[in-house]
């Protein structure tokens, strides 16, 4: 079986943010958990209501904390539990992708599918295929250069502060 | 005052600056933009005939835009604060204009006023301001309404000033200014007479004619409630204005938050802006346009002049270059008085 | 042929407008300002010529509070009548709210003499739809069409790291005063998401990634919406090329929905429709 396999270890390990929504993508996860598929470990599973409440700001939120890669997955077209939602992300996603492309942003870094309740086994291939492209690219190190600039956490070490009981 | 001569040109006196222990501000044309920029060769900076005003003006080298002014991390409820130093570095700017020089003498008076601004004063006290004096002043300036001139020293603490001949003198009015003229081999160390100021009385002629400052300031007085503050509803709260000006300095303080760690960030900010004075219980005294224009005004013209017997403008001309829908703040403050604006 | 100051007087003398939204000369050489015109007499002050570069229509959003029970009366030049159709698109305003004074325009030059960059691709010279005319109806005339998007062009031979060192080293002059957003008539929101703290989308520093942030925000927020007029990039005094943002939204909206902003007061919004078959081959 395929859990007794070896897991290869890899130099870099991506960190990729998934955005999905709760009636179809998060419920196909659900089910490749159940089925007991594997899959790479590296996606860290957001759940919204819907693919049309996954705002963009969340996906620059996610490369700003340091995403290597971010994946947004909701129903198929016409299954969409609230019927359009859907359909008005993916006319955002569309024009929204050629923005970060525009601007520097390797867009293969940002990954769209439509993953349905049913779906487990396509959920284990997507993740693993976009971890596997993603850490063919490497970290993200553009934007966490800037993002590192703009709030140094590393530096910010706590030893020379001051204590005071809140 | 002590008056030298300066031997070779304009440039080499930055190169020389270059070669000292100073980090060395000047203005340069950096991707289509007139600023103040730290440089590396005096090659990459603009002579004082390719610019009169950048852009940005000075200030966001003793203020910046955005600076860290403290930090803080938690672990549950235990919380942990820390300052930050402001490194002791010594800069000096060159190619200043009187207006922009006279600025700071300005806002020192607010930074070192109930509370000392340790960010702001400790910069201040290690920078050393050269101004160069102007000779061709455009029509937005309006220096000489606030006592200064095309080549006024105030504020400066080295001027540079052309003779009728065009040979180079340097102004020192500071020991500031003295001690680091000492190190500069360009600056020959006997002292000259006057050599007049025929090129820039010249420039004078040219200019906006000074505004009568104490009517104005009656007028403002006497006229919060007047109509004529409607004529600037058509301001668009841009706070191009302010963010240009040498001598705005208002900010405000945010905190920016990262799991258990945070820092405290001070930004530039503006009144032209709805946000800057509304209350958290969503009253906002200030709800109007109109209203944020008449307060930058009253700012600039009498509450600055109430306090420390300044006026927080002097003429520099930028609020009226780049304001979008040409509020032109010598007009408005002409007019106010029933002057007529003599541009 | 009528004048922009007789049709404006006319309104005002009948009353049939509460005030007349016009320009009129600035105080600088190349300069010229906005004047609200309520009284016949101030009408003969309002002028037309090609340093007339501002798009009124700011004036219509709700901030301003100019639109009472009277209609308001608007000079358009044919980019400005385009933004007046958004906003009546996005129910700012009612058509009758408005009374707009068309101006035939030959394109438009700011203070230091320079045509603005939508001037070079436009060959409307009036509006579509307009009240009255303040001129004679121009010639048409012929311009090439892919002189719209040709600012772009620049960008398909660079690699991502090479836009991205591009865009990063025009955000870093940003500082942060959101002039772009309040000169801009289609940034008409109450509170716009910068001005929000719970939670902070953008956060008002002026790094970098903070201003990549605005940036990013700024251009979809206005994608399908922004009709070109510049203001934006006038308004901003540390020449970042905001329109190159725009353009290359209003090209992806067009080549993708064969949308374009402004067209008409009566078509649905860009990103409140759909189609079943919209493109969809970047979804896995
Ligand atoms: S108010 Fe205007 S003219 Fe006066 S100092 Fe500020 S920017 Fe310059
Ligand atoms: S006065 Fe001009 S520059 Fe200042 S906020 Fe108003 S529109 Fe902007
Ligand atoms: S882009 Fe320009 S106008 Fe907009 S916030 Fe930045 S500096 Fe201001
Ligand atoms: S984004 Fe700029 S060009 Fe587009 S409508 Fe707004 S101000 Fe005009």
């Amino acid at each position: 079986m395929s859990q007794h396999k070896e897991t290869i270890k890899h130099d870099f390990e991506p960190n990729i943010v998934a955005f999905v929504c709760n009636w179809c993508t998060y419920t196909g996860a659900d089910l490749a958990g159940t089925s007991r598929l594997k899959y790479e470990p590296n996606v860290r599973i957001i759940r919204l209501p819907c693919t049309g409440r996954i705002d963009y700001n969340l996906l620059l939120k996610a490369f700003e904390s340091g995403a290597d890669g971010v994946l947004v997955s909701g129903c198929h077209p016409n299954d969409c539990h609230y019927n359009l939602g859907n359909f008005h992300a993916r006319r955002r996603f569309t024009v929204f992708r050629q923005l970060l492309d525009f601007v520097g942003i390797d867009i293969r870094r940002i990954q769209f599918a439509w993953v349905s309740a049913a779906e487990g086994a396509k959920w284990a291939q997507l993740v693993t295929q976009v971890t596997n492209e993603v850490r063919e690219l490497g970290p993200f190190t553009n934007y966490k250069r800037i993002s590192e600039l703009s709030f140094p956490y590393k530096e910010l070490e706590p030893e020379p502060l001051e204590e005071v009981t809140a | 005052m002590k008056i030298f001569k300066i031997t070779g040109t304009y440039k080499d006196l930055v190169e020389t600056l270059l070669s000292l222990d100073y980090k060395v501000i000047a203005p340069v044309n950096r991707n289509k933009l007139t600023r103040f920029d730290f440089i590396n060769s005096a090659d990459e900076v603009l002579s004082p005939d390719e610019v009169l005003n950048t852009v940005r003006p000075a200030k966001e080298h003793l203020f910046p835009m955005t600076e860290t002014v403290a930090r803080f991390s938690y672990e549950g409820k235990k919380l942990r604060i820390g300052d930050v130093e402001v490194p002791e570095e010594k800069s000096v700017i060159i190619g200043l204009r009187p207006c922009d020089a006279a600025a700071f003498d300005a806002i020192d008076k607010i930074f070192s006023y109930v509370y000392q601004d340790k960010f702001y004063l400790t910069r201040r006290n290690n920078t050393t301001l050269i101004s160069v004096a102007c000779e061709h002043p455009d029509n937005a300036c309006f220096c000489t309404s606030f006592g200064i001139s095309p080549d006024s020293a105030k504020g400066s603490d080295i001027l540079l000033k052309k003779s009728k001949d065009s040979s180079l003198f340097a102004f020192i009015s500071t020991e500031r200014g003295e001690d680091l003229a000492r190190t500069i081999n360009n600056i020959i160390p006997e002292e000259q007479p006057d050599p007049g100021r025929d090129l820039y009385e010249a420039a004078e002629k040219n200019m906006r004619a000074p505004l009568d400052l104490p009517k104005i300031k009656e007028a403002l007085n006497t006229n919060f409630e007047s109509e004529y503050w409607n004529e600037f509803s058509r301001c668009l709260g841009c706070g191009s204005c302010a963010y240009l000006c040498p001598t705005c300095h208002c900010f405000d303080i945010v905190d920016e938050v990262r799991y258990d760690k945070g820092i405290r960030k001070k930004n530039w900010d503006a009144c032209q802006f709805p946000l800057f004075t509304l209350h958290a219980s969503g009253h906002n005294p200030r709800d109007a346009q109109n209203k944020r224009y008449r307060q930058r005004l009253m700012h600039k013209f009498k509450y600055y002049h109430d306090r420390f017997d300044t006026h927080l403008c002097t003429g520099c001309g930028r609020c009226i270059r780049e304001c979008p829908v040409n509020i032109d703040i010598y007009e408005a403050a002409a007019e106010l008085c029933g002057c007529e604006a003599n541009i | 042929m009528e004048t922009l100051q007789n049709i404006a007087q006319g309104l005002l003398e009948r009353g049939d407008v509460s005030m007349v939204i016009g320009y009129t000369p600035g105080t600088i050489p190349g300069k010229t300002k906005t004047i609200f015109a309520r009284t016949p007499e101030a009408a003969q002050k309002l002028t037309f010529n090609e340093n007339c570069v501002n798009n009124l229509s700011i004036y219509l959003t709700r901030q301003y509070g100019n639109i009472g029970e009277k209609p308001v009366a608007l000079v358009v030049k044919a980019c400005d009548a385009r933004t007046v159709n958004v906003l009546i698109q996005e129910n700012q305003l009612k058509r009758e709210q408005v009374y707009l004074i068309a101006v035939p325009c030959n394109g438009v030059k700011d203070e230091h003499g320079v045509e603005q960059g939508k001037c070079k691709s436009c060959a409307q010279r009036v509006p579509k739809d307009y009240d009255a005319l303040a001129g004679e109806t121009p010639a048409p005339v012929e311009i090439d069409p892919t002189l719209r998007f040709k600012a772009l062009e620049q960008f398909d031979a660079m690699s991502p790291d090479e836009r991205w060192e591009f865009w990063m080293k025009e955000f870093e002059k940003c500082v942060k005063c959101y002039a772009c957003r309040q000169a801009c008539p289609l940034c008409y929101c109450e509170r716009c998401i910068t001005d929000k703290t719970t939670p902070r989308w953008i956060e008002p520093d002026t790094s970098t990634a903070a201003n990549l942030s605005w940036h990013i925000t700024r251009a979809f927020h206005l994608a399908g919406r922004c009709i070109g007029c510049g203001e934006c990039e006038r308004a901003c005094h540390q020449n970042i090329p905001l329109g190159l943002l725009n353009r290359k939204m209003a090209k992806e909206v067009f080549d993708n929905f064969g949308y374009r902003a402004g067209e008409s007061a009566e078509a649905k919004p860009v990103f409140a429709d759909f189609r079943y078959d919209d493109k969809e081959e970047f979804i896995r």
